[in-house]
């Protein structure tokens, strides 16, 4: 390791044993030192969001000053931000100012991202269908048969209501017992992995604050 | 001053050279009458330029090659010899020279006199030292002689098939007449120098003839004294026994380990003993036994070749002898050894009767020992009678009469006289000089310089570098060198003189090589440095060539017609063999066959065109909007007509009722923290999940605080509140958005340690906690319940784990999307007393619908009832539709499997 990343290798490794030992044991100027280091990683990274801005309006304004294709969405992206950033600083001043940001949500944010979803349940519908064609093998019948019973336990038909047998027993079973097994598999993967990568971290093996 | 060219080395030497002092090659007349235009081109130089037309005159006509089994047909060279080089018409006229000299029946004296000494002492080093080899191998019982007697037993079973032996001549009183008719030409060469006669042939041009090794000797012998010993190169042994004292002079190869003890004996005296470095150790051993200088000499019975050997030694290395060594003691002492051989003869006569023709003349002549007594005082240095082949050693005079003769023991005190004996073996030879003869003559024929030698001897000459060396190598060994003397010897059985025949040489060679081979003998064990200054050749298996090959073959044709041995033959360096045939046809198994098809048809049919249908752009893009139709039409349906076609949830999920108790037991008018970490895209199902719950804790006076991790959170939790709970707003409810809290995982985990510290403001910017929505609300655990808004397992886990030890007993409900349950049931199924369980959990549409049927307000989740069922159906139909074609393509492609 080179003398110039030690020091924010040091700086990492006292952090989080800090916030490690402060977690697990509650003595008060570690809870409080703990918080204070916790304070600046919030900051920091709320600094890291408005960077991120910041960053994306300047590729967006190079863009549009080199005249690269599609620079009119650079102009159209850079004008938006910078209305609902503007329209964000005023609130404190002007309350009312809320409301408008309410218009832009649910005109703009709330439609794209919900008629992605809405394209996401028709694909994936018509994927289904097509899956039987190109690719007939075992574990294909698996999925789709699965995907099709948990709907169909979902589903409540028009008069006919909940399935039986499938409403009542087979997709509770595949929701609550396969499918949390699984999930159950992960979250343990998930936890191993972030203990492991706490600990890479804190004996300064990786560095991503150094990337 | 002009220089001598050698014509092997091409080096220059002195004028007056005959040998090369590069390369040991003998300098012709021829040679130095080229020198004028065979001077080296020094640097600098310009060659002459010398006209060659001669050359083209004698271009011959283009012959045919000769094939296999065709003879060469002779030609007519002759006009050749205008074209042979100098260098080759002198290397003729030597050749010429020489055949015509063997020609002569007698060659001159002078020509004898100048070569056979340092000849017959070289060749007595030779067989001499092989003895010595061989006894140093055998300590007690002398398996060589045995060796060397099974030849002559040989012999003596085929004696016509060998040349008689000679009479034996008597030294002393020679017969000049009768040795011409009885003794061969050698012989008689050998007796020249007593009676030196004019000579037809020049002193230089007969020695223009020797060979190499003779000429060595030669120029030693003319050389000055103290030149003699450094100047012999090619015998540094013998400069180095010389040059050094006798303490360090001792044996130098091994030819002379055998008798090195006379020497140690000798040496003890501590003072130097006047050797020539051309004399031989036994030799040396005999002078040991000679009488001090003080004592007069014997030479009365001092024979010829010892006179003269004497004479020549003390010019070259005995500057220090005083005086001739007596021969009075000696002969008396000679005579002891002879009266005891008589003796001993007498009691072994069957012993006798054994011995060769030539042996039994050798005891003849024991009996005789005074007739060398009468020889002439200045000829006489030791009491024994010495061939003539040893004799012709001293064919170069004393230069002094003073110096003291090399085979005196004068400077030897009594004692290590008396110590020193002489093996039996050794004075049975000494004092039989007539005996000798047919030995001595034969080894005096080995000697002679003319140039007829015998075959044996010329190997023996080849054969002497390798011999010294591996004598040499045997010394280093450190062989003892008391194997010679302890062998006991008697007198009666001169065995090695039997075999000491010269014609048997090769017979005795073989004898050694069958027994080495039989394993009687053991394997010389060389030192590593030994070995590695081995040459390559001796370890390249070559193939020897045989003694025709070695000789050379004499050129019938051409210009070097008449030569011997000019164009060296040289053995193949490997074994020739026949290259193996292999067969062409690649030999495979069918197996490999099978594959090998395969493989081709594989090959080839990737080399065809495949035709492949291109996809029914209209049937995807037909089935894509067909789908999308129908969905569309399907969920919009419902909506337009607000129809109620599907009942209501008959089965509520496994949680709700848990989750209900959860909420029922929260207080009225209590904190209540929601959380609202979900993307815009999930808001509608999120709203149909947590509208009734929220509407249930509006309703009971619940005082909201929202928050969230997502940067749309708060406008999501205002947009929330607005559609969902808009009467209850207006009504004057009242909530505290505490808006976006940064730092993921890290930032919930600082809320919930400290939550006024880490959200200090609302969105509006006001002070969140002096709010009265937040009043007593200091800590996460002062919240009535926590309810999480999310469609993001991790967000549900983060919030899950890192408010679990903050919260304390505070309930957390879980609000979240269909999707994400399974990843949060197990929070849910944990243990009652686990810190990441959680309370309830309401998630999606079905859970919404339940809890608004137990709430009974209809809102958002029985609008959407329908729509949502007959969503679903219209997807479980479009995809089961979809397994029609798929199975009848299926169908198809194993139909045309099946075919293939």
């Amino acid at each position: 390791m080179k003398v110039k990343g030690l020091f924010p290798t040091l700086i990492a490794i006292v952090s989080g044993l800090i916030v490690l030992i402060g977690y697990l044991v509650r003595l008060p100027f570690l809870v409080e030192m703990s918080q204070t280091l916790l304070s600046w990683a919030v900051l920091l990274t709320a600094f890291a969001v408005l960077l991120g801005i910041f960053n994306l309006l300047i590729v967006h304004t190079r863009r549009l000053a080199r005249k690269a294709k599609g620079s009119g969405y650079s102009l159209i992206l850079i004008l938006s931000m910078l209305a609902t950033l503007a329209v964000g600083m005023i609130i404190p001043l002007f309350p009312a100012a809320s409301r408008v940001l309410d218009i832009i949500f649910q005109t703009v944010i709330l439609p794209v991202e919900a008629s992605l979803m809405a394209l996401l349940a028709v694909t994936l519908t018509y994927a289904g269908f097509r899956l039987w064609r190109h690719r007939m093998n075992f574990f294909t019948i698996v999925f789709l048969v699965t995907a099709l019973l948990v709907l169909l336990g979902m589903v409540a038909l028009p008069v006919l209501g909940n399935v039986p047998l499938i409403s009542d027993t087979v997709r509770p079973i595949l929701a609550q017992v396969f499918a949390a097994a699984g999930a159950r598999g992960i979250l343990i993967g998930v936890a191993l992995g972030a203990l492991l990568t706490g600990l890479r971290v804190l004996f300064g093996v990786d560095r991503p604050y150094w990337e | 001053m002009a220089e001598v060219l050698c014509p092997n080395c091409r080096r220059s030497n002195p004028p007056q050279a005959r040998l090369c002092q590069f390369c040991g090659a003998f300098l012709t007349d021829a040679d130095m009458a080229k020198q004028s235009d065979s001077q080296p081109i020094r640097a600098g130089e310009r060659p002459v330029v010398r006209p060659t037309g001669e050359f083209e005159k004698t271009k011959l006509p283009p012959a045919e090659p000769i094939r296999p089994g065709e003879v060469p047909i002779p030609k007519d060279t002759g006009e050749l010899e205008q074209a042979m080089p100098s260098w080759l018409r002198a290397l003729r006229e030597s050749e010429n020279v020489a055949q015509r000299d063997r020609a002569e029946p007698e060659p001159p004296a002078l020509e004898h006199a100048e070569i056979s000494p340092p000849q017959a002492e070289s060749d007595a080093l030779d067989w001499l030292s092989r003895l010595g080899e061989e006894e140093e191998e055998q300590e007690e019982i002398p398996d060589w002689l045995a060796a060397l007697r099974e030849p002559t037993a040989k012999a003596q079973e085929t004696p016509k098939a060998k040349a008689p032996i000679p009479p034996v001549p008597e030294v002393a009183q020679p017969h000049p007449e009768g040795k011409d008719e009885t003794f061969p030409e050698w012989f008689t060469r050998l007796e020249e120098p007593e009676t030196p006669t004019t000579t037809s042939v020049p002193s230089d041009q007969a020695e223009s003839f020797l060979p190499d090794w003779l000429g060595m000797f030669k120029d030693q012998a003319e050389t000055a004294p103290g030149e003699d010993l450094h100047q012999a190169g090619s015998l540094g042994w013998q400069e180095e026994e010389s040059a050094a004292p006798v303490e360090q002079a001792l044996p130098a190869t091994s030819e002379e380990d055998w008798l090195k003890q006379f020497e140690g004996q000798s040496a003890s005296t501590g003072e130097p003993l006047p050797m020539a470095d051309s004399e031989s150790d036994w030799l040396k051993s005999l002078i040991s036994e000679s009488p001090p200088s003080g004592e007069p000499s014997p030479t009365e019975a001092e024979p010829d070749w010892l006179k003269q050997f004497g004479a020549e030694v003390p010019e070259a290395v005995a500057p220090t002898a005083e005086k001739p060594a007596s021969s009075e003691v000696e002969p008396d002492r000679l005579k002891q050894f002879e009266a005891e051989r008589l003796a001993e003869q007498s009691s072994s006569e069957s012993a006798s009767q054994d011995l060769p023709a030539w042996l039994k003349e050798f005891s003849a002549e024991v009996q005789q020992p005074t007739v060398s007594a009468e020889k002439p005082s200045e000829e006489a240095i030791l009491p024994l009678e010495i061939p003539d082949w040893l004799s012709a050693l001293g064919g170069t005079p004393p230069t002094s009469s003073t110096n003291t003769p090399a085979f005196t023991t004068e400077s030897l005190p009594p004692e290590a006289k008396q110590a020193f004996s002489l093996p039996e073996w050794l004075t049975s030879f000494d004092v039989q000089p007539s005996e000798e003869t047919p030995q001595d003559a034969s080894l005096a024929q080995e000697g002679a310089p003319s140039f007829d030698t015998p075959e044996w001897l010329a190997e023996m000459d080849a054969a002497r570098t390798a011999a010294s060396e591996r004598s040499l190598a045997f010394l280093e060994e450190g062989e003892p060198p008391q194997g010679v003397a302890s062998v006991d010897f008697g007198l009666e059985v001169p065995d090695w003189l039997e075999s000491v025949v010269p014609e048997r040489e090769p017979e005795t060679k073989e004898v050694a090589a069958e027994a080495f081979e039989a394993g009687q003998l053991e394997a010389a064990e060389l030192p590593s440095w030994v070995q590695a200054m081995k040459p390559v050749e001796a370890v390249i298996p070559t193939v020897q060539p045989d003694l025709s090959e070695k000789e050379g073959v004499v050129e019938s044709s051409g210009p070097l017609r008449g030569l011997r041995g000019v164009i060296p033959i040289s053995a193949p360096i490997t074994p020739k063999r026949k290259a193996p045939a292999y067969s062409l046809k690649l030999q495979i198994s069918e197996q490999q066959r099978a594959d090998a098809e395969l493989l081709e048809k594989m090959v080839l049919r990737e080399g065809q065109a495949k035709v492949v249908r291109a996809p029914s752009r209209i049937s995807g893009t037909f089935g894509r909007v067909l789908s999308a139709l129908l969905l569309i039409v399907s969920i919009l349906l419902p909506l337009i007509g607000k129809t109620e076609l599907a009942p209501d949830l008959a089965l509520f999920p496994s949680e709700w009722l848990r989750t209900q108790q959860v909420l029922s037991e929260i207080p009225s008018a209590s904190p209540i923290l929601v959380v609202f970490d979900y993307d815009p895209a999930f808001s509608a199902e999120l709203h149909m999940a947590a509208a009734p719950v929220m509407d249930y804790l509006i309703t009971q006076g619940a005082r909201l605080t929202l928050i969230s991790t997502s940067p749309s959170g708060p406008a999501l939790a205002e947009h929330f509140l607005r559609a969902t709970q808009a009467k209850h707003l207006d009504a004057g409810a009242q909530y505290v958005n505490l808006g976006y809290l940064p730092g993921g995982p890290a930032g919930i985990y600082y809320f919930a340690s400290a939550p006024q510290q880490a959200v200090p403001l609302t969105t509006a910017a006001a002070p969140a906690w002096e709010s009265p929505v937040l009043e007593g609300v200091r800590q996460l655990s002062d919240f009535a319940a926590l309810l999480v808004l999310t469609d993001n397992a991790d967000t549900a886990r983060a919030w899950i784990e890192q408010t679990s030890q903050a919260r304390g007993t505070t309930p957390m409900i879980m609000v979240v999307s269909a999707q994400v349950e399974p990843m949060v049931r197990p929070y849910y199924d944990a243990a009652t007393d686990a810190p990441y369980r959680i309370q309830g959990m309401i998630t999606g549409l079905i859970g919404g619908k339940a809890f608004e049927q137990t709430y009974g307000q209809p809102g958002l989740s029985r609008r959407y009832w329908d729509a949502f069922g007959l969503g679903l159906l219209t997807s479980i139909v479009i995809v089961l539709v979809g397994l029609v074609p798929g199975l009848l393509q299926a169908r198809k492609e194993h139909e045309k499997g099946g075919k293939a």
